[in-house]
């Protein structure tokens, strides 16, 4: 063993005490360690790095028709109660459909997304689109969902 | 399988010394990959040994190893050349492998007392091949507080001096040796007792 302080006492007190551990390592590990360790240091980087994941076209849909919905709701919020032409009794429907969006955006809640995202979706998920969401789409969605044509009219 | 340890007879301390130099011209260039190449190739065995004498177990010490290669990469820009760089590095290991026994301590806490199961994991290793006293020693090591256990592997197995141990350790050399003396008083304690 080497000492670098002879004074020192720093022999095992043991006849047949072991200078080794016992312990070995696999035939060839050390040759194969470097290319081991370059390779997971490689995969690091390349999982670090800031990936843009295109967005499914399913999943695409379905938050273009939420956004859409809450875009809906604020235009129609806007436009109605802004607008000195509707009377009272169409201000009233207009109150309740817009409720009724309010109430429809309320509920998607974390099982609306379970049940109806994949996780790939999920981690797809990505903002990038929301400028397709317009006025007009907006128009379209109200009226595909059933909005009276005649109020979007009026006050869009 | 190879004889373990038999890179302490190219190594130790003035091999790494050397290494030190060429490391620190590459970082000084900011050639970060070739001081990388030069750390994994050169550092690679004593690191591994200091890892595996805390852990045990081959497939731990390999994890913690590749660990400690990832975080050394990473940190390489922003070593500050203050310590040798093997000191550093031996740093990381360290730490990484301090870190890994206390997760294996807490995973093992409730099931199975540490120390017996260090015990089984190092005698049941398949790349463990020593005799009966390299299984005493083994055994009496692990009976060490976590910090003598490493100032005894760094001494008696990797044959490392106490300044450089003081470096690594951040440890006053005089403290290390009234360390290495209690470990050695108790492993021979435990020695004997096993063997009445």
């Amino acid at each position: 063993m080497n000492t670098d302080n002879n004074n020192e006492k720093d022999f095992l007190n043991w006849e047949g005490a072991p200078k080794i551990s016992g312990m070995k390592v696999p035939k060839g590990y050390f040759d194969r360690l470097e290319t081991s360790v370059l390779q997971s240091i490689s995969a690091e980087e390349t999982l670090t790095e800031t990936k843009v994941i295109p967005i499914p076209k399913k999943s695409n849909s379905k938050i273009i028709s939420i956004f859409t919905a809450i875009a809906a709701a604020l235009i129609g919020a806007v436009l109605i109660f802004n607008n000195p032409a509707t009377n009272d009794i169409t201000n009233e429907l207009a109150e309740e459909l817009l409720l009724d969006e309010w109430t429809n955006l309320a509920n998607i809640d974390d099982y609306f997304i379970a049940e109806n995202f994949t996780e790939a979706e999920l981690a797809s998920i990505s903002f990038e689109n929301k400028d397709e969401i317009t006025a007009q789409a907006a128009f379209e969605y109200m009226l595909d969902e059933g909005y009276p044509e005649y109020l979007l009219y009026e006050t869009y | 399988m190879i004889k373990p340890f038999a890179f302490l007879s190219i190594l130790p301390s003035m091999k790494l010394d050397a290494q030190d130099e060429r490391i620190k011209e590459h970082l000084a260039k900011s050639d970060f990959k070739t001081a990388f190449e030069i750390i994994l190739s050169e550092f690679k065995q004593p690191l591994y040994w200091h890892i595996r004498n805390m852990l045990l177990s081959h497939d731990d010490t390999d994890d913690i190893l590749q660990e400690t290669f990832i975080k050394i990469w990473k940190n390489l820009p922003r070593f500050e050349q203050r310590s040798k760089v093997y000191s550093w590095a031996y740093r990381i290991a360290t730490n990484e492998s301090l870190g890994f026994i206390d997760k294996r301590k807490r995973k093992h806490a409730e099931s199975l007392d540490d120390n017996q199961h260090l015990e089984n994991t190092m005698f049941a290793e398949e790349y463990f091949d020593g005799d009966e006293a390299h299984k005493t020693l083994l055994a009496a090591v692990q009976t060490l507080p976590q910090k003598q256990q490493m100032i005894f592997n760094m001494k008696y197995f990797q044959e490392m001096k106490y300044d450089e141990i003081s470096e690594i350790t951040e440890t006053s050399v005089g403290a290390l040796k009234a360390s290495y003396h209690h470990a050695v008083r108790k492993i021979e304690d435990f020695v004997k007792i096993k063997s009445d």
